[in-house]
């Protein structure tokens, strides 16, 4: 029998019958421990920075993206330390202005750094981000106002593994990414950026 | 008072996104349900669901920042479990035992012809090829349209209509009494 034979076979009211049948089947209350195994999983995730361990988590995030999230909001610190560190109080605004007079080619007083960096402080990209009202916030944080002042910070903006992180294409497409000014207003971002330095 | 329990999807993502672990829980409470009883139909097997389940959340929230805001979370995570799912299944030895049982479990039926109908129904599923139940547990479970259906399987609507229609041809022949449901 064809199939087209046996499409006559079943009327549309036997079809409905079906459907409620396959509708009607119940739902089922899922285990106790599969919630607790979630959110286990999705903080080992977050404090590994990105992998995840165990029999709950067999996929592994890919821990460059994370640190790409990281070093896009690094650049923002680059200018700051190529301009030169805001003092204590002063706030975002020194921050943002050094970036504008860094990408305006307007300010004498810069110092070079990764060339990397350099271009990559001149491209739209760059000039766009800068514009994003969410960054401005996430600048605006008094933690990234005191993580400008960490040696370790500065140390870690010289690291040459910053200037191979700015050329990467996972950089750039973390960038692009929608996840971008919000994982900059994360608290384990701000975190990160005060103790991590590139691997 | 801003309460968690009656943000939407959209802003819970949101949330998570911004490191909140409080909204990410949120998230997964609305949803594990469903989810867990996709997962049971698809795979028949309690154990097997939860791990692709919870495969499936935490495969979502590492994935988060990918997640389109103009598309259904429902969708998107429902997506992550059949396919989780899926995998599974072609994993699978064919000599596996699978276990019609579950529809009868968990859940308190009126009348114990609807659990055994319930039970049948499930049997005749778990007897489908694994593309074909997916289809049947999306659409009857899921209520996913076929435009969401195609793009969670990676096929054309016309493939989904067709497999669609032919898995029901098949759980018609398998419920055998398929006058005896009605």
């Amino acid at each position: 029998m064809s199939g087209h034979d046996r499409r006559d076979d079943h009327s549309s009211e036997e079809l409905e019958t079906l459907a409620g049948a396959l509708n009607a089947l119940p739902s089922l209350d899922p285990p106790p421990d599969l919630l607790p195994g979630v959110m286990a999983a999705a903080h080992r995730t977050r404090a590994t920075g990105g992998r995840v361990a165990g029999s709950a988590g067999r996929v592994a995030m890919r821990r460059k993206v994370l640190w790409g999230l990281a070093a896009a909001a690094g650049i923002v610190l680059a200018v700051v330390a190529y301009s030169g560190f805001p003092a204590d109080g002063e706030g975002t605004e020194g921050a943002i202005g050094a970036a504008g007079r860094y990408q305006a080619g307007t300010a004498s007083d810069l110092t070079p750094g990764d060339q990397a960096a350099q271009d990559f402080l001149k491209s739209d990209l760059f000039h766009r981000i800068m514009k994003d009202e969410s960054v401005r916030k996430a600048l605006s944080d008094p933690v990234f106002i005191r993580a400008l002042a960490d040696p370790a910070l500065r140390a870690a903006l010289a690291d040459p593994a910053f200037g191979r992180a700015l050329r990467s294409a996972d950089f750039q497409e973390a960038l692009r990414s929608k996840g971008f000014a919000s994982a900059l207003q994360s608290k384990p971002f701000s975190d990160l950026m005060r103790r991590r330095k590139p691997d | 008072m801003y309460l968690i329990e009656d943000a939407g999807d959209e802003g819970l993502v949101q949330r998570s996104l911004s490191g909140d672990s409080e909204a990410f829980e949120m998230l997964v409470r609305r949803h594990q349900r469903a989810m867990y009883t996709v997962a049971c139909r698809m795979l028949g097997s309690r154990e097997e669901a939860r791990d692709a389940v919870q495969s499936a959340f935490i495969n979502a929230y590492q994935h988060l920042g990918s997640f389109d805001p103009r598309r259904r979370f429902f969708s998107w995570i429902y997506r992550i479990v059949v396919n989780e799912c899926l995998n599974l299944l072609r994993a699978r030895r064919p000599v596996d035992e699978l276990s019609p049982d579950i529809a009868a479990r968990g859940t308190p039926f009126d009348t114990a012809a609807d659990a055994e109908r319930a039970r049948q129904v499930q049997a005749a599923l778990l007897r489908l090829s694994p593309d074909a139940r997916a289809v049947v547990v999306m659409r009857h479970y899921g209520e996913l349209s076929y435009d969401e259906i195609a793009q969670a399987l990676g096929v054309p609507s016309t493939t989904v209509k067709s497999r669609l229609y032919d898995a029901r041809q098949r759980l018609g022949e398998m419920l055998l009494g398929w006058r005896a449901l009605a």
